[in-house]
C-alpha cells in the first residue's frame, strides 16, 4: 500500500495535513484530513477576570482576531448582564463588517482565488497571490490591496488596533464614533460596496464564464448533501452579529432554529483517534461516520450554509445576487466550490450593511456603555465569524474569575465536512496510482473552500508552512518526494 | 495637592511603556486575594496614572490600594514591557504620604507601650525604614511607611512582640499560623 503526505497542506490558517493510503492499483483506499496542532488555549483562560477575555481569546488568530473580539464582547455582555446601548451595538456591528469585507477578500483573492483565477492545474509558482496579480493585472491587484487597506484602517480607527481589536467592553463599546470619521467610513463603504460588485464581477468572469471551472464547480467531486447552519435576524435573513442559529435539511427545510444558550441541546463533539481537531454533529440525527445525507448529522457552517441556512439577504444588492446563485445551483446548494460564490455575495451584503448603518444618525449616539449590573456566573454569545458560526461560553465565580472556557470555533463545525470533502476527492481524482501536483491541489482545493483556520480549531498557532508530499512503498520507504 | 503628583511626573513614559498585558498580575498575591482589577500592579498604574493627570482626585481608598503591596517583585519579573513596578509604586506612596494620606498599608506598626527600644528591628530592616527615636524620655522604634516593603522581618526579631502588620493579607504571623495549622489538621 502506498502512501501520500499532503503536510503542511498550503494557503490556510493553521496547519493541517493530508495522508492519503493507496491501495494495490493506485486507487485510494483511505484519506484523512489531519490536524496534528494541539489546543491549549481554553486551559489559560482559566483564573482570570472575565473582562480580560475580549482581549485573550483574539489571541487565538492573527487573521480574524475581531471575529473572537466580538463573540467574547458578547459573551461577557451576556456574563455582567450589560446590555449595550443600541448606538455601541451599531458601531460593533459596522466594525465587524468591515473586518469580514477584509476578511473575505483575504481568501478571495490571496487564499482560495488563486486555485481558480490561475488555474486549479497551474504550475505552483503562480497558483498564488503573484500569479493572481499577474493575471488579474497589477491595476486590479492594487485595488484589492489598497481596499483591503482601506477596511482595515477602519477596524483600528474604531478598535484601537487592526490585529486584535480592543473596542468591546462589558455593555458596550470604549468610544462613539467619531463625526469627523463619518465621511471617510462613509466614502469607504460607498467604495466597498462597489469593489465587491467588481469581486463579483471578475468571479463571473473568470469563473462563471469558464465551461470547465463550471463543471468542476457543480460536478459531483466537491459535493456533499449535508445540514447546514448560521445566524438569522428575525425575517430569517443573514446577519453576521446577531440572531437566533438556523439548520436547515439537505432538502432545505428547517430543522432547528435555537437561541445560542441552547446550544449544548442541538450539537455534540465525536472524537477520532487520529486527529486533535473534534467532529461536532447534530445531537438530534446523531453521528453517523463520514457520511453525509439526510440521515448523518454531520452539517457545514461558513459562507454557503449561511446562505443554505437563510432565506435571503437583508441587503438589496445582496438579494440579487443570492437569488442568482441558488437560481444556478439550486436551493440548497450542495457544491462545496460554490463557497467562494457565498463568500463574495456575503462580501457585497457586509460593505452594503456597513454603508446601511454609518447612515443611520443613531451610529454617532455618545451613549456607548451601559455598565454592568448583574453578579456574573454563565455566559454565552454567538457571532458569525467569516469561516463560521463562532460560540463562546464562559462560566466564572460570583467574582468574575473564569473557572471555565469553551470556544466552540468556526472550522471545529466544519471539521467532519471538511475530512469528508477531501476522502471524495482525493477518491474520485487520484486513479492507478497517478498523482501529481496538479491532482494534490484539486484535493486541496476540497478543504480551501471551507477556508478553515487550524489555529482558531486548536487554538493554537501554526508553525512554518514548507509543503512536502512523500509517497511511499509498501514498506514505508520513500520511493516519490514532491516539494513545495 | 497638585504638586506631589508633579512629582510623579518622571514616570509618565514607563506608565505609557506599560501595554497592560496583565502578566504582572498571575503571581501578585493582593490580587488573588480579592480578585479586584484595583488590586493588581496594573490596576495601581492605572490609578497612578490617573493621579498624575488630574482625572482623579486623590482618596484614602486609592491610598490604601498603592500602601498594599510586598515588594515581592513578580510583576517586575513578568513584565512583559520591563516597567520599574515596585520603584513606582514607592514614589508613588511617598507623594500620597505627603498629600496627607497616612494609611497603614502593609507597612510594620509599633506598639509604643510594648517597644522597649532594643533596637534590633533597626539592625535587621533591610530598607532602613525604622530609626529609633526619643518619645517622652524613652527610646522607641518609628517605622517610615515609605520605604517599608512590609517584608514582616522585625515581626519576627521583635523580642516584645511590638511590631506588627495589618491583618487581612493573609501575610501576618497569626494568620499564617493559622494557615499552618488547618493544612496540618486537614492532613
Amino acid at each position: 500500500m502506498k502512501q501520500v503526505t499532503i503536510d503542511p497542506i498550503t494557503r490556510l490558517e493553521g496547519h493541517g495535513r493530508i495522508e492519503i493510503f493507496l491501495d494495490d492499483n493506485g486507487n485510494v483506499a483511505e484519506a484523512y484530513w489531519q490536524v496534528p496542532e494541539l489546543r491549549g488555549f481554553e486551559k489559560f483562560c482559566e483564573e482570570r477576570p472575565a473582562e480580560e477575555l475580549p482581549r485573550i481569546t483574539p489571541r487565538i488568530c492573527g487573521v480574524c482576531p475581531t471575529a473572537h473580539h466580538m463573540a467574547s464582547g458578547k459573551t461577557v455582555d451576556d456574563l455582567f448582564g450589560a446590555e449595550p446601548p443600541t448606538s455601541a451595538k451599531k458601531i460593533r456591528e459596522f466594525v465587524y463588517n468591515a473586518f469580514m469585507f477584509e476578511d473575505h477578500l483575504l481568501h478571495f483573492f490571496y487564499l482560495g482565488g488563486p486555485d481558480f483565477v490561475v488555474g486549479p492545474k497551474a504550475s505552483k509558482a503562480e497558483r498564488n497571490i503573484l500569479g493572481v496579480l499577474n493575471k488579474v493585472g497589477l491595476e486590479i491587484g492594487s485595488k484589492v490591496i489598497a481596499i483591503r487597506k482601506r477596511a482595515r484602517n477602519v477596524i483600528e480607527k474604531q478598535g484601537g488596533k487592526v490585529i486584535h481589536p480592543v473596542c468591546n467592553l462589558p455593555g458596550g463599546v470604549s468610544k462613539p464614533i467619531s463625526k469627523k470619521d463619518k465621511e471617510e467610513f462613509t466614502q469607504f463603504a460607498k467604495d466597498a460596496v462597489e469593489f465587491a460588485k467588481f469581486s463579483l464581477k471578475i468571479f463571473d468572469d473568470i469563473v462563471l464564464k469558464n465551461k470547465e471551472y463550471l463543471d468542476i464547480i457543480t460536478g459531483d467531486i466537491y459535493r456533499h448533501e449535508t445540514y447546514y447552519m448560521g445566524l438569522v435576524d428575525e425575517k430569517n435573513r443573514v446577519n453576521f452579529y446577531d440572531g437566533k442559529i438556523r439548520v436547515v435539511s439537505p432538502t432545505g427545510e428547517e430543522y432547528a432554529k435555537f437561541d445560542v444558550h441552547d446550544y449544548l441541546d442541538y450539537i455534540s463533539e465525536h472524537v477520532e483517534p487520529w486527529s486533535y481537531i473534534k467532529f461536532p454533529y447534530l445531537s438530534g440525527i446523531g453521528w453517523k461516520g463520514f457520511s453525509d445525507g439526510k440521515e448523518s448529522g454531520i452539517y457545514r457552517v461558513a459562507p454557503l450554509a449561511r446562505l443554505n441556512a437563510a432565506d435571503g439577504m437583508a441587503t438589496p444588492l445582496a438579494q440579487e445576487e443570492y437569488e442568482k446563485m441558488f437560481d444556478t445551483l439550486g436551493k440548497p446548494a450542495h457544491n462545496t466550490l460554490a463557497y467562494h460564490w457565498a463568500r463574495l455575495i456575503e462580501t457585497l451584503y457586509s460593505a452594503e450593511r456597513m454603508l446601511e448603518l454609518i447612515k443611520d444618525e443613531e451610529i454617532f449616539d455618545t451613549k456607548v456603555r451601559n455598565l454592568p449590573s448583574k453578579t456574573p456566573s454563565v455566559g454565552i454569545a454567538v457571532v458569525e465569524a467569516p469561516r463560521g458560526t463562532l460560540i463562546h461560553h464562559y462560566e466564572t465565580d460570583k467574582k468574575g474569575i473564569i473557572k471555565k472556557v469553551n470556544l466552540l470555533v468556526a472550522t471545529l463545525h466544519n471539521a467532519a465536512a471538511i475530512a469528508m470533502s477531501i476522502k471524495k476527492a482525493a477518491k474520485m481524482l487520484i486513479k492507478n496510482g497517478n498523482v501529481d501536483d496538479g491532482i494534490l491541489n484539486m484535493v486541496e482545493m476540497a478543504f480551501r473552500a471551507y477556508d478553515p483556520c487550524l489555529a482558531c480549531a486548536t487554538h493554537s498557532l501554526p508553525g512554518e508552512m514548507p509543503l512536502e508530499v512523500n509517497i511511499r512503498d509498501s514498506s514505508g520507504k520513500i520511493i516519490k518526494v514532491f516539494r513545495r | 495637592m497638585i504638586t506631589e503628583f508633579e512629582k510623579l511626573k518622571k514616570w509618565e513614559k514607563e506608565l505609557h511603556v506599560c501595554i497592560r498585558c496583565g502578566y504582572c498580575y498571575e503571581h501578585c498575591h493582593f490580587f488573588k486575594l480579592s480578585n479586584w482589577e484595583t488590586d493588581t500592579p496594573r490596576g495601581k498604574l492605572i490609578l497612578i496614572y490617573e493621579l498624575i493627570k488630574g482625572k482623579m482626585k486623590p482618596t484614602v481608598n486609592i491610598a490604601e490600594k498603592i500602601f498594599e503591596c510586598c515588594y515581592c517583585r513578580n510583576c517586575e519579573k513578568s513584565c512583559s514591557a520591563k516597567v520599574p513596578v515596585t520603584e513606582i509604586f514607592t514614589d508613588a506612596k511617598e507623594a500620597l504620604f505627603e498629600a496627607g494620606f497616612d494609611v497603614d498599608g502593609t507597612a510594620a506598626k509599633v506598639d509604643e507601650e510594648r517597644c522597649s527600644g532594643c533596637g534590633i528591628c533597626v539592625s535587621v530592616c533591610k530598607t532602613e525604614a525604622t530609626t529609633l527615636k526619643e518619645k517622652d524620655g524613652k527610646r522607641i522604634a518609628s517605622v517610615d511607611k515609605v520605604k517599608c516593603q512590609g517584608c514582616g522581618v522585625c515581626i519576627s526579631a521583635c523580642p516584645s512582640g511590638a511590631r506588627t502588620q495589618k491583618e487581612g493579607y493573609a501575610i501576618s504571623p497569626k494568620e499564617l499560623l493559622d494557615k499552618v495549622i488547618s493544612l496540618l489538621g486537614n492532613a
